[in-house]
């Protein structure tokens, strides 16, 4: 019969680490067709860093996304990169990314601010347009700056900063300080059915709820979120590697080293919580590595609101929890639920 | 992997003669879904390969006099898509549903999958439970055996290199026998069976089991019958209480093995539940396929 259990679980996630250098740098050029480059050395891995920190660029820059073209991950070329490591690229290499656009606007702004006769504090830089403040008709195309900041003044808009989380000792004896900049904060819950004959789990449903500080790009948040549970639900229910007595991996391959399917993935409802860090850049924290933390653990708490077994290991195999839901019937102590929770599949 | 010569059969008849030619170093290819892979990791691949795939007659399935005939070379999608299969054994379809993805089901074929006889082969249960017959060709003609005695061991068959297999025959008393697969995988997409369990029966009308039959694959060196929880169900009532007994004796018959995915106890466990659960799917079947359901 299969049976049908829900399960939480919370966790935090620190982002940025302080306990030793970990800088980014990043360079950027608006060019004088209005269009920018960013150079960074961060590695774009299919998580989509490389849009965010076009985005990052683009927002300062008061220019699109499409407006800024990327060149990344050179060594000859591009400034250095920490790496797509602990959840950071969007905090430390968006940082550096945000102060470098910063000092090419300054200098379109000291090119502007006399062509529109204020002051440089006094102007903004939006829809590829520098303008003055609460006067936006009085404006300037971003492009005819750019050409007359290089061609006439002689001062090309670019701009290079470097961001490194400050850092901060650890006190020797007790070990204790401020090991990262910032953190983020995740529950998810897990609806599954569990087959009390075979062990068997299905995870139907998860609902993952995440801060990770401004969503600058929801959809990949979103992707993130999905991917980091699929990757849950593989450790949470099938993925070991299995060594023989002479330490050799008996499942080195993908027939026996089990991951979750797409016909394995549960629906996924993902809700993104509102907040705003303000040592990120526009508010923004991460979301990486966080998305795989508390999955496992909502969907074995799950399988205990389920059958009332509780699996110490993972991955919780349907042998597994098969063993746990017999052992549980044995001592006796722990009650399956009652019927009323109890959900006949259709080969129960 | 090495090279080899390939040489294209253009019917049953002509892959014969080129294997009587050939052999014993001469491979036939079907939809190369096993094959190739084995190349890959084999020191020696075959110096030929006999290309079967434009061999018509090995094709299709269709009502013959004998029975339901599956040629040989009919992919699991074509088997899925067979009207005739969905009406009358939708068991077969479940079994070549379950098996790999779309890739490997629109070009593995049936005759593929009984020929490597892998002990997990999800084709096999179904096909057991419902009795049925081979035909194999080789330069003395044609023979006809059941499918339990093509099967040998682990990879193993009774195929010799210059015999092809020509067709699968479901017998004509089978055909619309309600019949259910079920397959325990450790995923749902892609994963071997570390048990796979078919059953058929027929139903008289004093509601009591009429020729049931049990087949279990991954749990023995072939996929095998279960003699003993026929032999108890066989004109028993039907009752939940007979198909759990009828599973726990199944699960006694087996011979499973210990290894890395599952130990031997929890395929037994999985045998027992899934034959009863087979055994209540084909009941449920039987008005579903034929009003009366008894022959
Ligand atoms: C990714 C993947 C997933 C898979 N998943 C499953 C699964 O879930 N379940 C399962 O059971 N199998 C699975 N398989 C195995 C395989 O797909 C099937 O066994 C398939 O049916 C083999 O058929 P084929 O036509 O590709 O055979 P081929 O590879 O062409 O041939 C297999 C063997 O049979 C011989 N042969 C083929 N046809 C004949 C014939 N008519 N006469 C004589 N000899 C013949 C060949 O010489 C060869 O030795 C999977 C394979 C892959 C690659």
């Amino acid at each position: 019969m299969k049976r049908r259990g829900r399960g939480i679980a919370c966790m935090w996630y620190p982002i940025g680490f302080t306990v030793a250098a970990n800088p980014s740098a990043a360079t950027v050029k608006v060019n004088e067709d209005g269009t920018a480059t960013l150079l960074t050395g961060t590695v774009e891995t299919g998580q989509g860093s490389l849009t965010v920190l076009a985005q990052i660029a683009a927002e300062e820059l008061g220019v699109a996304t499409e407006d800024v073209h990327v060149v990344s991950a050179d060594t000859d070329v591009t400034p250095m990169d920490t790496g797509a490591i602990a959840s950071r690229t969007t905090y430390v290499t968006g940082n550096a990314t945000r102060l470098a656009a910063e000092k090419a606007k300054a200098i379109l702004f000291n090119v502007a601010a006399p062509m529109l006769g204020v002051r440089p504090d006094q102007l903004e830089a939006r829809d590829r347009k520098i303008q003055v403040k609460r006067f936006p008709q009085r404006q300037l195309p971003i492009s005819q700056v750019a050409h007359h900041a290089l061609f006439v003044k002689g001062d090309p808009p670019i701009g290079s900063a470097s961001f490194n989380p400050p850092t901060v000792a650890m006190d020797p004896e007790t070990g204790q300080g401020l090991p990262f900049a910032t953190y983020v904060y995740a529950t998810q819950i897990a609806e599954v059915d569990v087959d009390d004959e075979t062990g068997e789990v299905e995870v139907l449903r998860i609902v993952a709820s995440h801060d990770c500080g401004t969503a600058i790009n929801p959809m990949l948040v979103e992707g993130q979120i999905e991917g980091g549970i699929s990757m849950g639900i593989g450790l949470a229910l099938q993925e070991e590697i299995l060594f023989d007595d002479k330490g050799r991996q008996i499942n080195p391959n993908l027939t026996n080293y089990i991951m979750p399917t797409s016909l394995d993935m549960p629906e996924i409802e993902v809700d993104i919580v509102p907040s705003y860090d303000p040592t990120g850049p526009f508010g923004a924290k991460g979301v990486g590595e966080p998305t795989s933390v508390p999955t496992a653990a909502a969907i074995l708490n799950a399988i205990h609101d389920a059958v009332g077994a509780r699996v110490h290991s993972l991955p919780a195999t349907a042998e597994k929890v098969l063993a746990a839901i017999k052992e549980s019937r044995v001592q006796g102590t722990k009650q399956l639920p009652g019927t009323r929770r109890a959900i006949a599949g259709p080969a129960a | 992997m090495r090279g080899f010569k390939v040489v294209e059969a253009r019917d049953a008849n002509h892959a014969v003669a080129l294997l009587a030619e050939l052999a014993p170093s001469v491979k036939v290819l079907a939809g190369g879904t096993d094959l190739l892979v084995d190349f890959k990791h084999a020191p020696h691949a075959p110096e030929v390969v006999l290309d079967i795939t434009r061999a018509e007659d090995l094709k299709g399935v269709s009502m013959t006099d004998a029975g339901l005939r599956i040629g040989a070379l009919a992919t699991h999608t074509d088997i899925m898509r067979s009207p005739l299969v969905r009406e009358s054994l939708p068991a077969l379809v479940d079994a070549a549903h379950t098996i790999g993805a779309v890739q490997t089901r629109n070009l593995g074929t049936l005759g593929g999958n009984l020929v490597t006889c892998v002990p997990s082969m999800d084709s096999g249960p179904t096909l057991v439970a419902l009795e049925a017959r081979v035909t194999v060709a080789g330069p003395g003609g044609r023979r006809e055996l059941p499918l339990t005695e093509f099967f040998v061991g682990p990879r193993k068959t009774v195929l010799k290199p210059d015999e092809l297999l020509v067709d699968i025959i479901i017998p004509k008393k089978n055909v619309g026998k309600p019949t259910d697969f079920l397959k325990f995988g450790l995923r749902k997409g892609q994963a071997l069976a570390l048990v796979n369990v078919a059953s058929s029966l027929w139903v008289d009308p004093k509601k009591t089991f009429v020729e049931p039959r049990i087949a279990l694959g991954a749990v023995a060196p072939t996929v095998i019958r279960a003699p003993e929880a026929e032999a108890y169900l066989e004109g028993k009532k039907i009752t939940p209480e007979a198909m759990s007994e009828a599973g726990r004796i199944a699960a006694g018959e087996a011979r499973p093995i210990s290894d890395f995915r599952a130990s031997a106890q929890y395929r037994r466990d999985l045998i027992a539940v899934l034959t009863r659960r087979t055994l209540e799917n084909a009941c449920a079947r039987v008005q579903d396929v034929r009003p009366g359901g008894s022959k």
